[in-house]
């Protein structure tokens, strides 16, 4: 059996035998594809492990479905598992870098900020500009301080 | 005069976004933040009584702040459909927002350049309009009413995922910057389908004038950032704006080649226009639109002289069911509305003529 992993953006491929996979503790009885892995969630949330609803707002995961909408702002993060691929693929993000409330006060607005030096870092980095990233790093490491 | 009684008489203004500046390519730029109360549901999911209370809260605190004082607040179960038509034809108010669940309200400056929605998908929708491609001023605007609110209420708010919003689409920022073009150079030669298919693959969204599922008349179409999560506001503006300047490029330019290799198409597109609305007896919402894109061409190229760009912008509006019934002052069928548009037209261009 092939054993397909994916670390840290790279794919890896792996061939083992039945025991070899049981001595790593890999999974084999689990699910062939992406798509079945998908329908098998699709029954299971629905069937078992459903966390039940919202402890704020008590919405379940079937009024969520069913509306697109969310009850409160608690449901984001009662929900967050579900939300997480579903924002990531409506904004290609899952980081905020923009506006902050006055009222979150400077914690906010240094989370914010790192936040935005952390992408730019990326950025850097992925261009080999290391001395530029250095400068960020030192940037963020300021910023750190003041949380 | 009271908060009512001024909505009631709205349809007799002209609308925030028509001036005779500029090309005219650009009609209007509008900013939308969407917020929402920290300890509250959202009101979709809030019962009346919750959305009763959320509306008693934002409609004292809004006309607190500076930049509202002088606004006008009112519920919509207070307004007749008619007047609800009217605020959602001069685009303050959604076509949800029509539907006056509970505690659905409105607080509007009574210039339009600011309205804010209570209760519709989110406690709070901030808008700000400007006329012609002017984001920023609009972005300035919201951004200052937005603080001033922010002071007195607490927002739903989180470090990762920003505003938090009823719908994960608008997450984030919370922010839709749009921006509404008259294109019908790119119509007449057939390349604006080109041109909405490229902008959907950048991640902007493209709509006809009614806002969202509305199909485009008269050569209008709405253009809209979708990713609110990951950018600053400034940057989506940003974004937008250098996008709807090449579009702006593009029309001249396909105005510029009608003239030079089609001015027959040009000429007649634009003259029977002219020719049907100052004589027609019968017109029909989406006709009416059609030709009077058709005239607002013709004075935008200078080939029609004797009428100005804001009469036929305000004819644009005037016409609309809503306005047309509202200044008739009475309920209309659609018949009925396709004759009296077809006056209001024929009387509004000879007069001018």
């Amino acid at each position: 059996m092939f054993l397909t992993q994916v670390v840290e953006g790279e794919v890896k491929k792996l061939q083992l035998c039945q025991g070899c996979a049981d001595n790593m503790g890999v999974d084999t009885t689990g699910p062939e594809s992406v798509a079945d892995m998908l329908l098998e969630m699709e029954t299971v949330s629905v069937k078992t492990t459903s966390p039940g609803s919202c402890v704020s707002c008590n919405m379940n995961r079937a009024d969520f479905k069913k509306s697109g909408r969310l009850g409160c702002a608690v449901c984001y993060t009662h929900f967050c598992e579900e939300l997480e691929s579903v924002i990531q693929a409506m904004h290609h993000s899952e980081q905020h870098i923009g506006k902050v409330p006055l009222s979150e006060g400077r914690r906010a607005i240094a989370a914010r900020e790192i936040a935005m030096l952390r992408k730019r870092l990326d950025h850097a980095i992925l261009h080999e500009e290391y001395e530029e990233a250095a400068k960020i790093r030192d940037e963020i490491r300021t910023f750190e301080e003041e949380m | 005069m009271t908060a009512k009684t001024k909505l009631e008489n709205l349809h007799e203004r002209p609308s925030a976004w028509v001036s005779n500046e500029g090309h005219g390519i650009v009609i209007s730029s509008r900013i939308r933040l969407a917020r929402n109360l920290k300890d509250a549901p959202f009101p979709g999911w809030a019962g009346d009584d919750d959305s009763q209370k959320v509306w008693s809260k934002l409609s004292e605190a809004i006309p607190q702040t500076e930049l509202m004082k002088d606004a006008v607040t009112v519920l919509m179960s207070e307004l007749s459909d008619l007047d609800k038509q009217v605020l959602f034809e001069r685009n303050l108010i959604s076509n949800e927002h029509t539907e006056a669940s509970a505690g659905a309200g409105l607080v509007l400056q009574l210039d339009e350049r600011c309205a804010i929605m209570v209760n519709e998908e989110d406690h709070l929708r901030l808008q700000a309009i400007r006329p012609n491609l002017d984001l920023m001023a609009a972005w300035e605007h919201i951004n200052d009413v937005d603080n001033q609110i922010e002071q007195l209420v607490s927002f739903a708010y989180d470090e990762k995922l920003g505003y938090l919003t009823a719908c994960p689409s608008n997450v984030g920022t919370g922010m839709r910057a749009s921006v509404m073009v008259h294109v019908p150079g790119l119509v007449l030669l057939n390349e604006m389908n080109l041109i909405v298919k490229g902008l959907s693959k950048i991640g902007l969204a493209v709509r006809g004038i009614g806002g969202e599922g509305s199909e485009a008349s008269g050569n209008i179409f709405q253009i809209s950032n979708q990713i609110t999560l990951g950018e600053k506001e400034e940057k989506i503006i940003e974004e937008l704006n250098e996008i709807v300047l090449e579009i702006v490029k593009h029309e001249e330019n396909a105005r510029k080649r009608l003239h030079q290799s089609k001015e027959n198409l040009l000429l007649d597109h634009i003259g029977r226009a002219e020719g049907i609305l100052s004589r027609a007896h019968v017109l029909a919402s989406k006709e009416a639109l059609d030709l009077l894109s058709g005239l607002r061409l013709g004075v935008n190229l200078g080939i029609i002289k004797h009428i100005d760009r804001s009469t036929v912008d305000e004819l644009l509006l005037k016409t609309r069911p809503g306005h047309l019934q509202k200044l008739e002052k009475k309920v209309l069928s659609t018949s009925e509305r396709d004759i009296a548009r077809a006056r209001m037209i024929r009387e509004t261009l000879t007069v001018d003529a």
